[in-house]
């Protein structure tokens, strides 16, 4: 990273042993003496369930007390960008999704810096760490009645959701209002080649598009929006629609694929589409990074390696619910409160969550932050143009 | 007992004037009424006085002290003035009741708690009030909210008092037994008081001088005898006396020593008339003081009886001669119809004389 | 000008000034909320007219923060426009209009029977009547989906159509017609509170002259009482349309399966795409709204007309009687209420009982979401919501935030109300007013944002202000001002100029004069404002969201999380929880009003 850093920021790096002067081999002891010192890290998540890591990690760290600021993926990224701005530097580690944003307007632009813990390098692929840390990785994924289509899947290519035997019978999550569900929409429009593939497949044709679209995965977007999509601002209410028994004509669902565990909770009958052409899951993840100049760096380095799991975590760990009580939650550690089917670790040692080993079959594309920055803002437009008809 | 001056006053509402370049002295101890039309600038200057009017230019005195100068900075806020104000509308505290009305203001001047009950216990005795000083001013007639206003007033015991319209408020019978309730106030205060009104009986009534404002100016300011007997105009004469007076447009005419004023089917002895620049001339007669006689007299006037008015202790007269109607007014219930003639006479003591371009009183004093 | 003149002229000045104190006031207020709320504004401006980040991907070569027309082309002159702007607009703007007609009109209603006639059951309807309003509004649109719910959106069955075993047509469940109903029935109260603090001080004597002119009862109430509410009218119409305009909850509900967009979810949706030039850009437009609707309202009203009608002259407010009508109305009025309050608040409680949710079976109901603990399976292991220490502490923040942002701005509204009414038709009176306004309109996001940057170094002897209570106090304080500086205002202009003469004349300083006469005379007033903003501080998430901290969580933040982690029982069972607070607090502040015989006036 040979970025240009303001002088204060230089000299924080320095200290912190960050960036450019991140040391040949971590004294990880050293650290967490030096954490406990801090005393304190300062989480921004657009996530809650950190705070249930909040009692955990005092007992496993004594001394050091995590306090956490939900803000939600929006929030999040403009209270770090804000903060900074004024020379505020109240955030240690900062967490969220939202890829283009954090990629481009806070790694790039030097808010936030990328550290993975030596001891778990070898354990992560080098995509879930490079050039940013990927903490979770979760998925948008489609939802059907079992009741309703006790045999078979309904659709086995993603086109059939466009015909008019699916007209008002395709929900989907408020991608204006829920990043992730833009961010499963873009992944589709990103691989506007592979959607053009799959519609020759399953027409024979090649696909037609209307004025003023640009590509394939655009032209899918319009043409669910003319069948007459029905937008949800809840996800569980959307699966809730789909997953609900006893319904004659249930709605296909894209939502988030962890909501697979409300089957259990709420008693829905909710299956994923996992064989689908071209793709069944598009992949999202949330990362995690140390602020700038964040007052705790080496709290903030414990608790990101606390996050990731501990080291006695492999793929023969025997895991059993809660995974938040126990010997569970020793090994699990900060992954315990994500650890869902459907939510997926980095690490490529940790076994796929119980009900989510489909994950690991279904066919996925994973969003491209890139992609997110230049095609997001465009995405929105060809959205609100159609959307509002 | 204070003096009061005003010199110079003068404010100014965008571009309308509400009082022009005043100059006023009220003299310690006087009952002065500033009496005008609605919007002659009477209750603008009662207001500045008070403190709550900003003026644009002059300066007030109140007493020794300079309680207002544009020009040399001073502005005392009315909390500061010490004067006492009985509004138009009372402004009693409605939700207070009679008795706080009046103990408010005077805890103001650090007295002791003994000494304002005792003063507040005189005030509404003095007003016959005791018995309902629990009550709230909702639960109170007109009146008797006026009363606690003067109350106020007893109990406060300010040197300078000032009433704007107190009385307009009221039915006609109250006003007139309040007019001497507020005239017995100014007597028992000693205060210099200035009273304002559109009422011309009232001010004849109550004051020691008057002062006639008409559109922002001062018309006439003199005793209630002279405005009604010599007013400097003819709106000053218009305005005063109930009746009101009898005005007489016509062309003055010599006839061999004696000057009379010729109108339409009426003729006036003129010789007080002077400093008459050409012929055209008003004259002004006060309806009690043209003669009446029910039978022929020699050199009198005949006149038509065209309508009658008793008004019980006095009977108005309206009557014509030519093309000229007069009010004529005489005591007593007049049993005497209309319809016929009748002749008039003038007395030349009683005429006053009018320019009717400037409108000035041209008399020979 | 020699320098004996100038010293003179100053001092003439000064004397002045200290004869105004409204003048004085007048000044600091409007220094003070100049800072508060013109610097945001300018910051808004100035981002809808420069390059902002979010761009770079239409003008990758763009230098961000140079000038440009970008956003306004791209909201009033694209393609894009008439699904961005122009459709939003319209349907806002029609509901807008439809809610105020309904809300206001039935507010008003409500007001002058409960105020003003000899209706029964005054005390138990005029206490249940604004609940509807202390709800979030999104409640009520809760309510209606689980009544009409079609199967346009699947799940569970809605009501109706389980129990007549009809689907509702679409245009009932969703989009314009229940969006207009839902956000009628919860402004409905709104107006209410405005209105009636305004009927208490009408002097019935004005209404019984139209009675002595043979006017029946209905007649004098349109042609006398009305006529003379026209400032608390003017602004109540005002203050509801503006509100609805920059609403986003209910609208998102219902409007969103059918695709019936409205200028706030444009708005936000913007907002959350970080896209702050088009937010912006829109934000904008509704301020310019706001301010001609102020604009529009003052000419009309013309606030230096003279609707005195609390003169010191003898006050009377007596009953209007209803005779025949009276019991009717009682029973109207009261199954009205009823079903506007009961019914969004037993799906509340209904929904924090069930175990399962979406099943309504009566075996499926528990407490455990109110008063249990220690299941992980459940609910991620939460605590219920009376054991919850984090919830507990989250009300007391509430109530805290709530109740000093309701004194600082009962305050603040008397002093702006002072400063506007004493200096009627200058221009810092104008200034004044049109200042104390316009925070109103600022989508409460947008001022949330901008509030971190001006307030994280210190200003002058200020603190940096970030991160502590105290901004959290102040932002509610900014926000809700319009609310208290209407109410002061429309209080101020009632009172006679007289009361505070006579006051002045017998040597009560401005202190004394405001503790023992003005604000006695204007309580009634202020109450509504002050209970407004608690209302409004209590529900306020979005605002506030920015600036929080974990150390100073209110409730509705805890809502919040709760609906994000899906997790409806304890939502609802904290919303009822909420909601039980606002009413118990609006109870109490009647109670000690009613017995401390505030207005001030005593009956004939």
């Amino acid at each position: 990273m040979a970025q240009d850093v303001p002088p204060e920021t230089d000299a924080w790096l320095k200290a912190a042993e960050l960036g450019p002067y991140a040391p040949a081999s971590e004294d990880w002891d050293a650290i967490v003496a030096k954490a406990k010192e801090e005393g304190r890290v300062v989480v921004y998540s657009a996530s809650g369930r950190i705070a249930m890591l909040v009692d955990a990690f005092a007992a496993t760290y004594p001394g050091i007390e995590v306090e956490v600021f939900d803000l939600g993926s929006v929030k999040t990224v403009e209270k770090t960008i804000r903060e900074q701005q004024a020379g505020i530097y109240n955030a240690d580690i900062v967490t969220t999704g939202n890829s283009g944003a954090v990629i481009h307007e806070m790694l790039n632009k030097g808010l936030i810096f990328n550290y993975v813990p030596e001891a778990y390098k070898d354990r992560i692929p080098v995509e879930n760490r490079e050039p940013l840390l990927i903490r979770i990785n979760e998925a948008i994924v489609i939802y059907y009645n079992t009741e309703a289509y006790p045999d078979a899947q309904p659709v086995t290519n993603i086109w059939e959701l466009t015909e008019p035997e699916f007209k008002g019978r395709v929900g989907v999550i408020d991608p204006m209002s829920s990043g992730s569900s833009f961010m499963g929409l873009a992944t589709i429009v990103q691989n506007a080649d592979e959607m053009a593939a799959a519609y020759k497949r399953h027409t024979g044709n090649d696909i037609e598009l209307g004025d003023g679209v640009p590509d394939a995965g655009y032209e899918f977007v319009a043409r669910l929006l003319q069948n007459d999509l029905v937008i949800f601002k809840s996800g569980s209410k959307l699966v809730e629609a789909s997953g609900t028994p006893g319904q004659e004509n249930p709605l296909i669902a894209f939502a988030y694929m962890t909501y697979i565990s409300k089957n259990e909770s709420d008693g829905f009958v909710n299956a994923y589409l996992a064989d689908l052409d071209p793709a069944a899951k598009w992949v999202y993840p949330t990362y995690t990074a140390i602020a700038n100049r964040a007052p705790h760096p080496n709290a903030a380095k414990v608790l990101t390696a606390y996050l990731l799991g501990s080291l006695e975590l492999n793929e023969s760990s025997v895991l059993e619910k809660p995974f938040t009580e126990g010997a569970s939650m020793e090994l699990l550690q900060g992954l315990a409160p994500y650890y869902d089917p459907g939510s997926v670790s980095p690490r490529d040692d940790v076994p796929l969550p119980p009900g989510g080993e489909a994950w690991s079959e279904m066919k996925g594309w994973t969003v491209s932050a890139d992609f997110m920055q230049s095609e997001g803002p465009k995405l929105r437009d060809f959205w609100l143009l159609h959307a509002s008809q | 007992m204070e003096q009061i001056g005003l010199s110079g006053i003068r404010k100014a509402y965008g571009r309308e004037v509400a009082v022009h370049d005043l100059d006023l002295t009220i003299r310690p101890g006087e009952f002065l009424t500033i009496l005008g039309p609605s919007g002659c600038g009477k209750t603008t200057t009662l207001r500045a006085i008070a403190g709550l009017e900003e003026l644009d230019d002059g300066e007030i005195h109140l007493g020794e002290r300079l309680v207002f100068s544009r020009r040399r900075g001073v502005v005392v806020p009315p909390e500061k003035r010490g004067v006492g104000l009985i509004f138009q509308s009372y402004a009693l505290w409605p939700h207070m009741t009679v008795q706080r009305n009046i103990t408010l203001a005077l805890e103001e001047k650090g007295l002791g708690k003994p000494e304002i009950e005792a003063r507040a216990a005189q005030a509404l005795e003095t007003v016959q009030m005791t018995a309902l000083r629990g009550r709230y001013p909702s639960e109170l007639s007109g009146g008797q909210q006026q009363r606690v206003a003067v109350a106020r007033m007893i109990a406060l015991r300010p040197k300078i008092l000032l009433m704007d319209e107190p009385l307009s408020n009221l039915d006609a019978k109250l006003r007139l037994d309040m007019r001497s309730e507020l005239l017995q106030l100014h007597r028992d205060l000693g205060s210099t008081t200035v009273y304002v009104t559109h009422d011309q009986a009232e001010a004849l009534t109550l004051s020691d001088r008057i002062v006639v404002m008409d559109r922002g100016r001062v018309l006439q300011e003199a005793s209630p005898y002279e405005i009604y007997h010599h007013p400097r105009n003819l709106v000053v004469a218009e305005f005063i006396g109930e009746p009101r007076i009898n005005l007489v447009p016509g062309t003055l005419v010599r006839e061999g020593d004696a000057l009379h004023l010729v109108g339409d089917g009426v003729r006036l002895p003129a010789d007080r008339a002077r400093q008459v620049r050409g012929e055209r001339l008003t004259a002004a007669v006060r309806p009690e003081n043209i003669r009446l006689s029910t039978t022929p007299v020699e050199g009198w006037q005949e006149a038509h009886l065209d309508d009658v008015q008793p008004t019980g202790a006095t009977t108005i007269l309206q009557v014509s001669a030519g093309g000229t109607r007069l009010r004529l007014v005489r005591p007593g219930f007049l049993r005497i119809t209309a319809g016929i003639a009748l002749w008039i006479n003038f007395d030349p003591d009683t005429i006053e004389f009018f320019d009717p371009d400037t409108q000035d009183n041209v008399s020979a004093p | 000008m020699t320098s004996q003149a100038m010293g003179q002229r100053l001092r003439y000045h000064g004397f002045r000034l200290r004869n105004r104190p409204d003048l004085i006031i007048g000044f600091v207020c409007l220094v003070a909320l100049a800072f508060l709320v013109l610097a945001p504004l300018a910051e808004i401006i100035l981002d809808a007219l420069t390059l902002q980040p979010y761009d770079l991907a239409y003008i990758p070569d763009g230098v961000v923060g140079s000038f440009s027309l970008f956003h306004l082309e791209r909201v009033f002159a694209s393609p894009l426009s008439p699904a961005l702007f122009f459709r939003p607009l319209l349907n806002s703007l029609a509901i807008g209009f439809w809610v105020t007609l309904i809300g206001v009109s039935i507010g008003t209603l409500l007001a002058w029977l409960l105020v003003r006639t000899d209706i029964r059951c005054k005390g138990l309807l005029g206490a249940l009547v604004v609940i509807p309003y202390m709800m979030p509004s999104w409640v009520m649109a809760l309510a209606w989906i689980s009544l009409f719910k079609n199967d346009r959106i699947g799940g569970s069955q809605g009501f109706v159509a389980g129990f007549f075993g009809v689907n509702p047509p679409d245009w009932v469940s969703y989009g314009f017609f229940p969006i207009v109903v839902t956000l009628a029935l919860h402004y409905f109260a709104y107006a209410y509170l405005l209105m009636s603090g305004a009927l208490a001080t009408v002097d019935s004597e004005l209404e019984e002259a139209g009675a002595t002119c043979g006017m029946g009862r209905w007649k004098r109430l349109w042609r006398i009482t009305l006529p003379l509410l026209m400032p608390a009218l003017g602004s109540a119409i005002v203050l509801t349309f503006i509100r609805i305009l920059g609403t986003f909850g209910t609208p998102a509900l219902l409007g969103l399966p059918v695709r019936f967009f409205t200028f706030a979810t444009q708005i936000y949706a913007s907002i959350n795409a970080r896209n702050n030039g088009d937010a912006f850009v829109l934000a904008l437009v509704l301020i310019v709204i706001a301010i001609s609707f102020i604009w529009i309202n003052s000419r009309i009203i013309g606030i230096r007309k003279s609707f005195v009608t609390l003169t010191g002259k003898g006050f009377r407010r007596r009953e209007v009687r209803l005779g025949l009508w009276r019991l009717p109305l009682t029973v109207a009025v009261g199954l009205f209420i009823a079903s506007t309050v009961l019914v969004p608040l037993a799906i509340l409680l209904w929904e924090s009982l069930t175990l399962m949710a979406g099943d309504y079976r009566l075996d499926n109901l528990t407490t455990y979401f109110w008063i249990g603990q220690g299941n992980v399976r459940l609910a991620y292991g939460e605590s219920g919501v009376l054991l919850n220490d984090g919830i507990l502490r989250a009300l007391w923040n509430s109530l805290k935030l709530g109740i000093l942002a309701a004194l600082c701005n009962g305050v603040l509204g008397l002093l702006v109300g002072y400063a506007v009414v004493r200096g009627r038709g200058s221009r810092l009176s104008k200034a004044l007013e049109g200042i104390a306004f316009a925070p109103y309109i600022f989508p409460s996001i947008a001022l949330g944002a901008i509030y971190i940057g001006m307030f994280s170094s210190p200003i002058g002897p200020l603190p940096a202000l970030y991160g502590t209570f105290a901004i959290l106090v102040l932002i509610t304080v900014v926000k809700n001002l319009p609310f208290t500086s209407r109410t002061g205002i429309a209080a101020m202009l009632q009172i006679d100029k007289s009361m505070e003469e006579a006051a002045r004349v017998l040597g009560i300083g401005w202190f004394r004069r405001m503790a023992r006469i003005i604000v006695p005379l204007s309580m009634s007033g202020l109450v509504s404002g002050m209970l407004l903003t608690f209302i409004t501080a209590m529900r306020e998430l979005s605002l506030i969201v920015l600036l929080l901290s974990p150390a100073n969580m209110v409730l509705t933040g805890v809502i919040f999380y709760y609906q994000e982690q899906a997790m409806p029982q304890h939502s609802s069972a904290v919303t009822l929880l909420l909601v039980l607070i606002i009413i118990l607090v609006n109870v109490l502040v009647r109670l000690i009003s009613r017995s401390a015989g505030v207005g001030g006036l005593k009956n004939g």
